[in-house]
């Protein structure tokens, strides 16, 4: 009788172990990817980025770190609703007590609806307890629940060729939580709705609104309500004021981005035409952010601070990944937007009749390298108009990082030759 | 009492129904329409009313004695493996083993776990993964015809009997995991060689009820040919209408009793010859009638049913076959390869209980490793290629959808 119960053990045993990887196998690799770091986080993080997709794109913790010092995560997530919020912020402060939370507020008049993918997205990666089984009952209708709690009875069909090498070795984002965007889509300066005009929030978006201001207070974490720079509708605007009376309600913060003196340029700044950030917008709020936490909310700067060294190493990561991505593009637009950064020293050569000083966006992104970054301009003979030669160094390395020779093709699109 | 229950519950909208037509077809000058009730059907009442009734009449028979504890008695009736979809136990089996005293067992626990896999398997990698493609065509009959039409009932044969057979073994090998002995409800139907044999390798909790309660007492096949015949028309149509209250069911058992009939016929003008050809040659003719009766079962009206059988002779689409159009209906390439293996394996170990080797027996008998080996290998195949739980959908999952 021993004998059998000793084998029923070590049979059940090898089966969950098998179980474990097999499951970890098929998941779903996004959560994992963007939210690992965070639940591996060796030190304290100071301050929390919660929102949506907006904020994902626009907020680099990376760069918070590099410029100002800042140990920050972006937690936001795609499609978010402010009551996945709420959770989310549940969630990190179980792993970390950060001095400031950072909410934006583009889904504050959105209807709750369950998202699948998102819920997942924000689920999957958060360790199974008390927490998860509260998000999960909280968010989703019952008879939903095992599929976010027992992961494996949806992704288990994953086998039917969804399967890639990623989910063998899956590669973790570097950049704590931030998704930057290097594509440009130029959209038109939108005209803004007086601060007085607003449309009511309600609900349980309001409800949860409260509970993540009153859950805050509770645990002494300055909150910061924002809306993040975009050329938005008037509903949106009329949406994005509404965010002056909560914060005045509640005696907080609010910042509007783009009504606070952000040089935010339309033509550069968006990766598309739905409100998303492009790398160099994504540059200038997370500039303005940094600038605002440090001097605004006394938010310390850890770089000196050797408990966080491998913040610096991290960084170094992160910028080979970057330098990675300025090689990867063959869009010169997609590759212009990449070039100001202050750690980048670029050589550009041009013809003397230059097609690409005509073509305004792309004058506008050569313009705007010189905003975080250095370009020095090089007038040559040999090139022809339609041609254009862009170096790229590490000013920190002296190393050579790209260089590349773009061709005028036809629609004024300019790509590698 | 049991049979009123049943009858209000499973038959009584579907015979107001009927009356309903009979009155509209009998044309009167003033229209007379009977109201239903749409009744709730409670879970499982075909198996528990018939479980009721074969108790009940067996104390009348004297067969056995009438059972003084209530509890036990419900016990018996609600014996929860067996409860929503049989196999329906004799009370002389079951209400026994009740009353036996019932110890753990590591063997019991063993094989009645490695009876609930096959079950598992037959139910997740065969049946449900079949129902995809079946459930498309029998839904849409008018966009999928011939072809679909042939390869949809093929599947349905598959998917029917693991579909049943299935629950019937996870019953079963739940039950013996706490030391109570089942029936074997299946055994290896679709090598039967005749109509009658199906009968007796198919379902036999139920046929073998309904020879015991119906069928004898009619007369069975003691009162000369005519009444044998009857006997068996009546017993199917009985059949047919136990598994639902509608035409399709009733044709279907009518379509089974006629086959028996002309079965018993045919032998009685030709000798069976017994080479393997003639062996196979039976086996797919009764499969292929077996198959073509499933039309009735699982179509949702009679008229859909022969307008899909005549869309088989009308429509020519053979190309189907290799134009990719067929993994258009729900199973891809990737499933309908898992549907195949699964079949086959099928193929295989029905085969063994075809030949009375008990494959449970033969793996349990194996060095560890070795079953180790094959109990995880079953339980991953099931756990990863089933078709349970949610369906992840790629497409949902880029998140580039803001």
């Amino acid at each position: 009788m021993k004998g059998t119960l000793w084998k029923t053990i070590v049979f059940v045993v090898v089966f969950l172990v098998i179980f474990e990887n097999v499951n970890r196998l098929f998941m779903d690799k996004y959560s994992y990817i963007k939210y690992k770091d965070f639940y591996s986080e060796r030190e304290n993080l100071d301050v929390l980025f919660l929102g949506t997709s907006r904020v994902i794109n626009g907020v680099d913790p990376m760069e918070l770190w590099h410029d100002w010092g800042i140990a920050s995560y972006n937690l936001a997530n795609y499609s978010e609703t402010i009551c996945t919020n709420y959770w989310q912020l549940v969630n990190a402060l179980q792993y970390t007590q950060p001095k400031v939370v950072v909410l934006d507020l583009f889904a504050s008049h959105t209807e709750y609806t369950v998202n699948d993918a998102m819920l997942h997205h924000f689920t999957d990666a958060m360790p199974m307890g008390r927490t998860k089984i509260r998000t999960v009952m909280d968010l989703e209708e019952e008879n939903r629940w095992d599929q976010y709690l027992f992961e494996f009875s949806l992704y288990h069909s994953r086998w039917n060729g969804e399967l890639t090498l990623q989910d063998i070795k899956p590669e973790l984002w570097k950049t704590r939580g931030g998704e930057i965007r290097y594509n440009v889509v130029p959209n038109d300066q939108p005209q803004f709705v007086p601060k007085e005009q607003y449309n009511e929030m309600s609900g349980v978006n309001l409800e949860y609104l409260q509970k993540i201001i009153d859950l805050c207070k509770q645990k002494e974490i300055q909150i910061i309500l924002t809306y993040m720079p975009y050329a938005p509708d008037e509903t949106s605007q009329r949406n994005a004021n509404y965010g002056y009376i909560i914060a005045k309600k509640n005696d907080i913060p609010y910042l509007d981005i783009i009504r606070e003196g952000l040089e935010f340029n339309f033509a550069t700044d968006m990766a598309d035409d739905g409100g998303h950030m492009s790398a160099l917008g994504a540059r200038k709020v997370t500039d303005f952010l940094g600038k605002y936490l440090t001097e605004k909310c006394n938010v310390p700067d850890r770089r000196n601070d050797h408990s966080y060294d491998y913040w610096n190493a991290d960084y170094t990561n992160y910028m080979q990944f970057k330098a990675n991505m300025i090689n990867d593009q063959t869009d010169l637009m997609f590759f212009l937007v990449l070039l100001s950064d202050r750690n980048l020293e670029t050589a550009i050569y041009l013809g003397t009749d230059s097609l690409a000083l005509k073509d305004r966006n792309i004058a506008e992104l050569l313009e705007s390298i010189a905003i975080f970054g250095h370009a020095e301009y090089f007038i040559k003979n040999s090139f022809e108009d339609n041609e254009i030669c862009i170096e790229v160094m590490n000013k920190n390395t002296n190393e050579k990082i790209s260089v590349k020779t773009f061709y005028r093709e036809e629609l004024n699109l300019w790509k590698e030759g | 009492m049991n049979l009123g229950i049943l009858f209000f519950f499973k038959y009584f909208d579907f015979a107001i129904q009927l009356i309903n037509s009979v009155l509209d077809k009998l044309n009167f000058s003033i229209s007379i329409s009977i109201p239903t009730f749409n009744v709730l059907l409670p879970v499982g009442i075909s198996f528990y009313i018939f479980q009721s009734l074969s108790y009940t009449i067996d104390v009348y028979r004297h067969e056995i004695p009438a059972e003084r504890d209530f509890l036990k008695y419900a016990l018996f009736v609600s014996f929860f493996p067996q409860l929503v979809a049989g196999p329906i136990e004799r009370s002389k089996n079951l209400l026994q083993q009740i009353n036996e005293e019932h110890v753990f067992v590591y063997e019991n626990m063993r094989n009645g776990l490695l009876l609930m896999l096959w079950g598992y398997f037959l139910k997740l990698m065969i049946a449900d993964r079949a129902a995809i493609f079946v459930d498309t065509v029998f839904e849409n009959p008018d966009l999928y015809q011939g072809v679909f039409v042939i390869i949809a009932v093929i599947l349905f044969a598959f998917q029917v009997y693991c579909d049943f057979a299935g629950y019937s073994l996870i019953a079963k090998g739940a039950a013996e995991v706490m030391g109570f002995r089942l029936m074997d409800n299946f055994c290896a139907p679709y090598f039967a060689e005749s109509i009658g044999e199906f009968w007796r390798r198919w379902h036999i909790s139920l046929s073998s009820w309904f020879r015991d309660y119906l069928y004898i007492p009619l007369g069975g096949n003691r009162k000369g040919q005519v009444c044998k015949y009857r006997n068996l028309i009546f017993v199917f149509l009985a059949s047919g209408l136990w598994h639902g209250a509608s035409v399709t069911y009733a044709v279907w058992g009518l379509l089974h009793g006629i086959y028996q009939i002309v079965g018993d016929l045919k032998n009685k003008v030709c000798k069976r010859r017994t080479n393997r050809l003639n062996k196979c040659f039976r086996i797919l003719i009764t499969f292929i009638l077996v198959d073509f009766s499933w039309i009735f079962f699982r179509a949702d009206t009679l008229e859909i049913a022969c307008n899909m059988i005549h869309s088989v002779f009308r429509v020519h689409n053979l190309s189907i076959l290799w134009d990719l159009s067929i993994y258009q209906l729900g199973l891809g390439k990737r499933d309908f390869l898992v549907l195949l293996i699964s079949i086959a394996i099928l193929f295989f170990a029905d085969m063994a209980k075809y030949k009375n080797i008990e494959l449970r027996k033969i793996i349990v008998g194996r060095k560890l490793w070795c079953r180790w080996f094959i109990y995880y290998i079953a339980l991953f195949s099931i756990l990863i290629f089933g078709v349970w739980g949610g369906q992840y959908d790629s497409a949902a999952f880029i998140y580039f959808q803001f």
